[in-house]
């Protein structure tokens, strides 16, 4: 078993103590510590940037769940699951493994299908190269409008009163 | 020919509205409703004059990240079927933003209601008119985070369990559609919509595609309210502002979710009978869930939020059945089912403005109060159950007729069933509410403000001619060339990989 | 092949701790758990290949940045729901019926 496979393996345990935890900061915790887990793997991976960005993101907003909560004195015991939601949860899984049995076969040649349809393609590129990330100006206008929506949803919620007349 | 690329003013135009509703409307207020109501006016007259350009010189292709190769440009599509969806939306989007300022009194801080449904309308356009995938998700997911800010606008107790159920699920078919666009990825290397669907062409339907073709319906399912993802929808729908559940049913389902599905289903994986299949079972099952559940309903506004649930399956029907006769009744029904829904809300929140509340048991005899409310409901109610002349008509019958020319005869005994059912409940309806006795505390109501009216008639009007599109003279330029950019598939892939 | 699965497993519970949990909090942990999983399975999507890494990249870069806005708006919601209804559970949450 090499690294790769026994990071992966320790962040899906660590997500699943999150899950199962009876007590909300630990499951916080756990949550970090995948979040950790994962930003190793995509330095062996060589993504740095990827993987920096992702580490920084999850844990800024773990750290605002934490701070949120035991600012407003949140009791963290939780118990319980929805029966209804396991039963939804079975049916999924059992379709989901049932598809990716049928597909398992295709999937190991996605490197042979890649190569084929790359090399039926590489009349159609251009010659210029482009530079090492890729810069889609129309995606990030739309993930800088999707934050000012946020900013602005926010706002709209936090208000103190939203009816005029009720109190 | 050089012409000004306009597609992207579709997408800028609000976007800078919005933002400027936001600087301003702190201090002025007339100011932002001015903005909010000008742009929505602009967006309507460009969406009208993109009827004329598509006749005239046929697909447009705008392409933005020039510098990039082929493989990952982001390309603007304007087809014959982005133009219907287009006009569709920002016209009737205008008249429900004509409707908004005057209800929307009751409401504190409402500029951030003006920049957040100007927000909406951005994402809205920006899947419309994408032609990358990638590019299709991220607008979709500002579009949705602007609808769970809108519909919590009141910040009650019910506003706000209805907004975190709606993300919940929302955000998991957000991370469905994420799946089926790896998948995607991994089988055809591009994420340009034109250039996946050439390639797929080539191979035959392996199960990867299916597969991805499962997780998009899903996806874009739990956005579409398709039965059985349907449960975010009445309590998003009973909770929000009148205005804010008008542009969720008549407009948000159907592009966040049926505009999407019939774009990668028709154009981009290429209809098997499988996919028809799927399809066809949602359909039916929505509509019959759907009237079924609106059926024992009290509150209007959750009433008309299951009626929405059934008239999505009748859309995804047409669409499932597949043939030219089919597809042209869906589509007309999209027209026809927005004007027709979104006026039903709209009198909705002018029954809400001048009684208070939305019970039928406490409402009555209100045609005598509410003339023009009266009427114009009374117009959308003959409409959605398919009285003829009025637009509702046409649209059902030609999905009803598409499914008996099919040999579905069971399909087509469901919708018909369906359709009667819906001309109970909206009997029902108007009984309670416009026809029987008047109760004592509504003696002295008065009638909707000027604005709210005339956004009401115009609605009605629109129900009134919507059987008018069949017209040979509209068909040709409008719902024709809509059908034909589905029918043809390969017509896409090739006018577009022709232009990039 | 083997990270595949994991990555896939992350995603599947992820999705476990949405549909079953009854605690707000732990359900917006799940959003952000599944979401970690999607990371991870384009990651491993793009080492494959060498221009496969920068499409991987991006959409990995979107799926974050999408999935953390609709997380802060969440959470946002959730603040005030407790204070509405006192509970973070939600299954005392049923005013909305039928």
């Amino acid at each position: 078993m090499n690294t790769i496979d026994i990071i992966l393996s320790l962040s899906v345990l660590a997500a699943i103590v999150a899950v199962e935890s009876k007590r909300i900061l630990h499951a916080i915790f756990s949550v970090g510590t995948l979040c950790v887990l994962i930003f190793v793997f995509h330095i062996k991976e060589h993504a740095l940037v990827s993987g920096a960005i992702q580490l920084a993101v999850e844990l800024s907003i773990l750290f605002t769940v934490a701070r949120i909560f035991i600012n407003k004195g949140v009791k963290f015991i939780e118990s319980g699951g929805l029966v209804l939601g396991r039963v939804i949860f079975l049916f999924f899984l059992v379709t989901f493994l049932a598809a990716a049995f049928v597909v398992s076969g295709e999937l190991l040649d996605i490197n042979s299908v890649l190569s084929q349809i790359m090399s039926s393609f590489a009349s159609k590129l251009d010659a210029q190269k482009t530079s090492a990330h890729l810069f889609r100006a129309f995606d990030m206008l739309f993930i800088l409008i999707s934050f000012f929506a946020v900013i602005v949803g926010v706002m709209t919620v936090m208000r103190k009163k939203g009816h005029e007349d009720k109190k | 020919m050089h012409m000004l690329n306009f597609l992207s003013f579709f997408v800028i135009a609000p976007f800078i509205g919005s933002v400027l509703v936001a600087l301003t409307g702190k201090f002025n207020e007339k100011f932002a409703k001015a903005i909010f109501v000008a742009v929505s006016l602009f967006l309507a007259s460009l969406s009208l004059s993109c009827i004329l350009v598509t006749k005239d010189f046929g697909i447009i292709v705008h392409k933005t990240s020039a510098i990039l190769s082929p493989l990952y440009r982001i390309p603007l599509i304007l087809d014959g079927f982005s133009t219907f969806m287009l006009v569709v939306s920002n016209v009737i989007t205008f008249f429900i933003a004509l409707f908004s300022p005057q209800y929307m009194a009751k409401y504190t801080q409402r500029w951030k209601f003006y920049a957040l449904f100007l927000l909406l309308v951005t994402g809205m356009n920006g899947v419309i008119l994408s032609g990358d995938i990638l590019n299709l998700l991220i607008c979709l997911e500002a579009a949705s985070i602007a609808s769970y800010a809108l519909v919590a606008f009141g910040t009650e107790k019910e506003e706000l369990e209805a907004t975190i159920k709606y993300l919940i699920m929302s955000t998991v078919g957000a991370f469905f559609i994420i799946l089926g666009i790896i998948l995607l990825y991994c089988i055809t290397h591009t994420l340009n919509m034109a250039l996946m669907s050439s390639m797929l062409k080539c191979q035959e339907n392996g199960p990867l595609t299916i597969l991805a073709a499962i997780f998009f319906i899903a996806g874009f399912g739990i956005k579409a309210a398709l039965v059985p993802f349907h449960s975010w929808l009445p309590d998003a729908h009973q909770s929000a502002p009148a205005p804010v559940s008008a542009v969720f049913s008549g407009i948000l389902i159907k592009i966040l979710g049926i505009y999407a599905i019939v774009r990668i289903m028709f154009n981009v994986l290429g209809i098997t009978s499988f996919i028809s299949t799927i399809l066809t079972s949602l359909g039916i099952f929505s509509i019959l869930f759907g009237i079924l559940y609106a059926a024992g309903q009290r509150d209007i506004k959750r009433m008309f939020a299951y009626s929405s649930i059934s008239h999505i399956g009748y859309i995804a029907l047409g669409f499932g059945i597949g043939t030219k006769l089919a597809i042209l009744g869906s589509l007309l029904h999209i027209f026809n089912h927005s004007a027709m829904k979104s006026l039903l809300f709209l009198n909705s929140g002018s029954i809400e403005y001048s009684t208070g509340t939305r019970d039928m048991d406490k409402l009555g005899g209100l045609r005598t109060k509410l003339p023009i409310t009266g009427i114009t409901s009374l117009i959308a109610s003959l409409s959605i159950s398919g009285i003829p002349p009025f637009g509702g008509f046409f649209s059902k019958l030609l999905i009803i007729v598409g499914a008996v020319m099919s040999g579905n005869m069971l399909v087509a005994f469901i919708a018909v069933l369906g359709s009667m059912i819906t001309l109970a409940v909206f009997a029902n309806f108007q009984r309670n509410v416009f026809f029987s006795s008047i109760k004592e505390e509504f003696q002295n109501i008065k009638e909707a403000p000027m604005s709210m009216k005339a956004s009401m008639l115009a609605l009605s009007i629109l129900c009134i001619f919507g059987g008018l599109l069949l017209l040979p003279q509209f068909s040709g330029c409008f719902l024709g060339q809509a059908g034909d950019a589905l029918l043809n598939c390969s017509k896409y892939a090739n006018a577009i990989l022709g232009k990039m | 092949m083997n990270s595949l699965i994991f990555a896939v497993l992350l995603f599947l519970t992820g999705i476990y701790c949405i549909l079953t949990k009854r605690n707000l909090v732990k359900i917006i942990l799940g959003i952000t758990i599944s979401e970690t999983g999607l990371c991870l399975i384009t990651s491993l999507i793009g080492n494959t290949g060498g221009d496969n890494k920068k499409i991987a990249e991006m959409i990995s870069f979107v799926i974050l940045l999408t999935g953390s806005a609709v997380t802060l708006i969440a959470i946002a919601i959730s603040v005030r729901l407790y204070e509405k209804y006192g509970t973070l559970d939600v299954s005392e949450m049923k005013k909305l019926k039928g």
